[in-house]
């Protein structure tokens, strides 16, 4: 029976080889894989990871596109974009800086088939070597064989985008009518390379020659058009032309070169991003609220592992590399599950906002990965690694005495760490070390007030004298703390995922309710001062009275008082794009019904005075006082005037309005197009097609489709969100899980006693789901109630509007609640039911 | 050859009434196959004693040499380092490890002392405590009994120069733990080990060498 150990190298024999302490940390987890515990803190972990790798990996696949198209992303090394015709002084510069240039010019429209079908486009017409840099596809037939284009669109011919071939049923070789000309579709547009990171394209594209742009007579004086310099040549060649226009006195010109371009466009997204982010950091938060309580458990149970092992001669060092091997291959586990799933899950979330994307977005790289696996360990770092590591230091007399007390690292060290694992989840998660922080706080003021709630709610309902309900609540009254983790746990899932249908749902609703019925529907827009009376009568002659046309002048704001625009910074990110941009200015003498004058007074109709009028909120934003002194640059001729009223003007009436009014005599001579916005009851296709038929350079806007549009992309980025806060819902139900099982030995005892004193397992179990059921209807209410009342903040408060309380959200919340929790619950505490009451008291599990 | 060498053992701790006396003074030594009961009545200190001699606790003052290692001045680790393939344990409450099979729990002890074939030596083993067919069973599926057999198999497959038994059938049967004492006295007479064994039976007690008794803290 002896054995070949050498019996005098013991003391020498104990540290062990990795590949021993290897297998035995894979052995124990094998085996332990089946404990609960050890699939709650599984089951988190990937639900942490799946939620930040699938956000991980759009985002991936996003920025991929950019990157791919970045060389090609403005067809050119650099643009000069104007709200003006651009000079013959620029391509002067850019001649003799040894660079190619080229035009693009950007306006909406509407085309007419030979059907009388009309469609809204995005006209781009584009003179010849159009691009500079990359290539545009083209289709013979719609969805055809993909071949470059050789050029430009010839003259009297168009490339159109194949959207229009749904709307119109156009074709290649159909003729279609643009403006006063009459053109032939030659192509279907498959890629436009410097379309890649036009993130919201509202309207379908319509490419032309620029040759044809005069013929047409689409743009005229003070025509919104988006003029554009297409350079390209040698690096130096660029940076000098760059300068120059940089430091030329002409501000209405932007020079950009690729690299300057991107952040603008990516900022959409780095917003949509950031807000995937916090959904997915809500999900990893409450996921490590999951972890931590597993965590509790498996290391009680590796307190008695750590002391047999060292009882039989294990050093401590190993038992340590034993655990963190183990909790290693839990992170790879977790990790590479988790991002499958993630993977998986990124393809709902590229569909569910496909429509913002002008291509297919290509295969994402196993970047995100890193993302992955850092979310996995970081999370265990902080909500597992701390109970664990203090049991390997369990005292190894524990061996021998039962009784001893479990040794808990402090709770200190603990929260200190779960918080510190937050900070950095979050702060990676949302790009954002601030927002980190805050978000930290908030979310614990929020766990914090819901767990107070729940603890004052659990108090009342313990007071209750029902026979029927006194044992389930008993329960809770025994476990006040824990239960109300679970009820605060559960309830901010589902209190992110009610909140979000609302918005999608009930606000949206009623910021499209609260436009008037007879509210304007079609705006028209680019209309010719030689045109204002013919469009009256047009008007009249429809039955569409009292309608007026505003003249609508282009200015840049360049200063205001002495301060040049930009100089000592901006309040904001909006502020800067609300000044810099080009200003739609208008001029009236009379007030307008729709906006109430709060600061200083309006205008004599006839006054002969250079004065401004502007709209409050834009006021506010970009620093402008009653009586400041406003200089804007129209066409190359300065304007001053003193601002003598502020405004407040009603927007959702849909009718024209303006940011900055002038007086008359300020304003009437400069070069304007007309604008108007008229409400058509019947006949509404009738209407646009006449209007283009004629009026060609006159673009009818249809504000429903406008506001669909909008509507769409917000309802897409709210499903989007509210998508990934689905994982947030599970890992709430994960919290409750692990909560149950928690308190799994207790429950094994009372329900071991009661089943010793005669209680059959259906009292068991029917006492059981009404704890459950009062826990959900809790989580239920809380959830569902607070929705409602933010919502209601949201639309009365923030949006003024009038809010409807959504019963049948608030019902589904509650009845959610109860649902899950009993099903969860239950399936938790299985075990407790089916255990033999001689088993549990003899074992004392 | 002296196995365990004990010089005026003390154990004491602090609690909120004061200070709490566990062992006084206490030496005694084994040799080498010696097989030693320690008895007494509950509370009297035989657990804290078996504990400190195999150095799974220190003392708070006094000596103890184990295989020729003074544990009084190791520490935790060093400690372990003279256990580790020379002591083998038996528990009342058998401490088998619930996530590995029967196997894995023999296998532990070899593999923590490095010794190769580890599997080959634990089924042999297993296979003399009568449970070669429930080798891959996991403690929850193995009776009373039968989890005091793995246990046995695990003290003895290192072949201990001393093993510590901790009222080894205090959670069995009278017949089964008869047939597991039988099991454990032929199993230690084969290797030749030394035996401490705490006990409350005095039957058991009556079939060591010595009979050491505690009361109070102290040998009597």
């Amino acid at each position: 029976m002896s054995t070949s150990i050498d019996q005098g190298a013991g003391a020498k024999n104990t540290q062990l080889s990795r590949s021993t302490e290897f297998g035995l940390a894979v052995r124990q987890l094998r085996r332990e894989f089946r404990l609960p515990e050890y699939l709650v803190l599984i089951f988190a972990l990937v639900l942490s990871v799946a939620a930040v790798t699938s956000v991980g990996f759009f985002a991936n696949r996003v920025e991929r596109a950019m990157a791919a198209q970045a060389a090609t992303l403005l067809a050119a090394d650099a643009t000069v974009a104007s709200p003006q015709t651009i000079g013959d002084v620029v391509r002067k510069q850019a001649d003799e800086a040894g660079l190619t240039v080229t035009d693009v010019i950007e306006f909406p429209s509407v085309i007419l088939n030979a059907d009388g079908d009309t469609a809204l486009v995005s006209v781009k017409a584009v003179g010849s070597g159009y691009p500079l840099r990359g290539q545009v596809l083209l289709h013979d037939k719609l969805y055809g064989e993909e071949s470059a284009a050789t050029g430009v669109p010839s003259a009297g011919e168009v490339w159109l985008d194949p959207r229009l071939a749904g709307s119109l049923s156009s074709e290649v070789g159909d003729k279609i009518s643009l403006g006063e000309l009459e053109f032939l579709v030659a192509a279907f547009i498959s890629f436009e390379p410097d379309r890649a990171g036009d993130v919201f394209q509202m309207a379908p594209r319509l490419i032309m020659s620029a040759d044809d742009l005069a013929a047409s007579g689409l743009l005229g004086e003070g025509s919104r058009a988006r003029y554009k310099l297409l350079v390209a040549g040698s690096e130096a060649g660029v940076d000098g032309f760059g300068e120059w226009i940089n430091d030329g006195d002409d501000a209405s010109l932007r020079f950009e070169t690729v690299e300057q371009s991107r952040p603008a466009v990516q900022s959409a997204l780095v917003n949509v991003r950031r807000f995937l982010g916090l959904a997915a950091a809500v999900a990893v938060l409450l996921s490590g609220a999951a972890v931590a309580l597993s965590a509790r458990q498996i290391a009680e149970r590796d307190m008695d592992t750590s002391a047999l092992l060292r009882a039989f001669g294990a050093k401590s060092s190993s038992v340590v590399r034993i655990v963190l091997m183990r909790l290693a291959l839990i992170a790879a586990m977790a990790a590479l599950l988790g991002s499958l799933l993630g993977y998986l899950a990124q393809f709902v979330l590229s569909s569910l906002l496909a429509q913002w994307f002008a291509t297919a977005l290509p295969a994402p790289s196993l970047l995100p990965l890193v993302g992955g696996v850092s979310c996995a360990v970081l999370a265990l770092a902080g909500f597992c690694l701390p109970a664990v590591s203090k049991a390997v230091s369990a005292p190894v007399v524990g061996v021998l005495r039962r009784d001893l007390p479990k040794a808990r690292p402090s709770s200190w060290v603990v929260v200190g760490a779960g918080v510190a694992a937050m900070l950095i989840l979050l702060s990676w998660l949302t790009r954002d070390a601030a927002l980190g922080s805050l978000l930290v706080a908030g979310l614990l003021v929020v766990l914090g007030l819901l767990w107070l709630i729940s603890r004052a709610l659990i108090s009342t309902a313990g007071r209750v004298k029902s026979p029927f309900w006194r044992r389930a609540l008993e329960g809770l009254r025994r476990r006040p703390n824990s239960v109300s983790l679970q009820i605060s746990a559960f309830s901010v899932g589902l209190l992110a995922l009610l909140l979000l249908a609302i918005i999608r749902t009930d606000v949206l609703n009623a910021w499209q309710k609260q436009i008037p019925d007879d509210a304007p529907n079609f705006f028209m827009v680019n209309i010719q001062p030689q045109e204002v009376d013919a469009v009256e009568s047009f008007l009249q002659s429809r039955n569409i009275t009292g309608q007026q046309l505003y003249p609508m002048i282009r200015g840049r704001l360049e200063a205001i008082n002495d301060r040049r625009i930009g100089e000592g910074g901006f309040k904001d990110e909006r502020a800067r794009r609300m000044s810099e941009r080009d200003f739609n200015l208008s001029y009236q003498g009379k007030p307008r019904e729709t906006n109430t004058v709060i600061a200083g007074d309006w205008w004599a109709a006839d006054t002969d005075q250079f004065s401004f009028s502007v709209e409050e909120e834009f006021a506010e934003e970009t620093g402008i006082a009653l009586g400041d002194t406003l200089h804007f640059k129209i066409v190359d001729k300065k304007v001053s005037g003193v601002v003598s009223n502020l405004r407040e003007v009603e927007w959702e009436s849909f009718a024209v309005n303006f940011f900055v009014v002038g007086t008359p005599a300020l304003l009437k001579d400069k070069p304007a197009s007309f604008v108007t916005s008229v409400y058509v009851e019947d006949g509404q296709a009738e209407f646009v097609r006449d209007v283009v038929r004629k009026f060609p350079s006159v673009t009818v806007l249809e504000v429903g489709t406008m506001i669909e549009r909008v509507t769409g992309i917000l309802d897409r980025a709210a499903l989007a969100v509210q998508y990934v806060f689905l994982f947030t819902l599970a890992a709430g139900v994960l919290v409750l899980v692990a909560a149950v099982l928690a308190s799994r030995r207790e429950r094994f005892h009372e329900a071991a006693i009661l089943r010793t004193l005669g209680a059959s397992r259906k009292y068991l179990a029917a006492s059981m789901s009404r704890e459950f059921v009062f826990i959900g209807l809790l989580a239920g209410l809380m959830a569902s109630t607070i929705a409602a009342v933010l919502a209601w903040a949201i639309v009365e408060l923030v949006m003024n509007l009038e809010y409807h309380f959504n019963w049948v959200l608030w019902v589904i919340g509650v009845v959610v609640g109860v649902v899950a929790i009993w099903i969860a619950g239950s399936v938790a505490s299985r075990p407790v039911l089916r255990q033999s009451p001689l088993a549990v008291i003899r074992s004392q599990v | 050859m002296t196995i365990i060498q004990a010089i005026n053992l003390s154990k004491q701790v602090v609690t909120a009434e004061g200070t709490l006396k566990i062992l006084q003074e206490v030496s005694l030594s084994l040799d080498s196959g010696e097989v030693i009961a320690v008895v007494g009545p509950s509370g009297s200190g035989k657990s804290t004693l078996l504990a400190l001699l195999a150095g799974l606790d220190s003392a708070s003052s006094g000596e103890i040499n184990l295989l020729g290692q003074p544990m009084h001045q190791l520490d935790e680790d060093g400690r372990a380092a003279v256990r580790a393939g020379q002591v083998g344990f038996v528990f009342q409450s058998f401490q088998l490890l619930p996530g590995l099979t029967a196997l894995e729990n023999v296998m532990l002890p070899l593999e923590l002392a490095s010794v190769g074939d580890a599997r080959a030596l634990a089924e042999s083993q297993l296979q003399l405590v009568g449970l070669a067919s429930r080798q891959q069973h996991l403690p929850s599926q193995l009776s009373g009994g039968e989890q005091q057999r793995v246990a046995l198999a695990r003290a003895f497959v290192i072949a201990p120069k001393v093993l510590f038994a901790d009222e080894p059938t205090g959670n069995l049967d009278r017949a089964t733990g008869d047939s597991i004492v039988d099991l454990m006295f032929t199993m230690r007479a084969e290797q030749n080990s030394a035996l401490v064994l705490v006990t409350h039976d005095q039957r058991l007690a009556s079939r060591c060498d010595r009979v050491l008794t505690v009361t109070e803290g102290r040998l009597q």
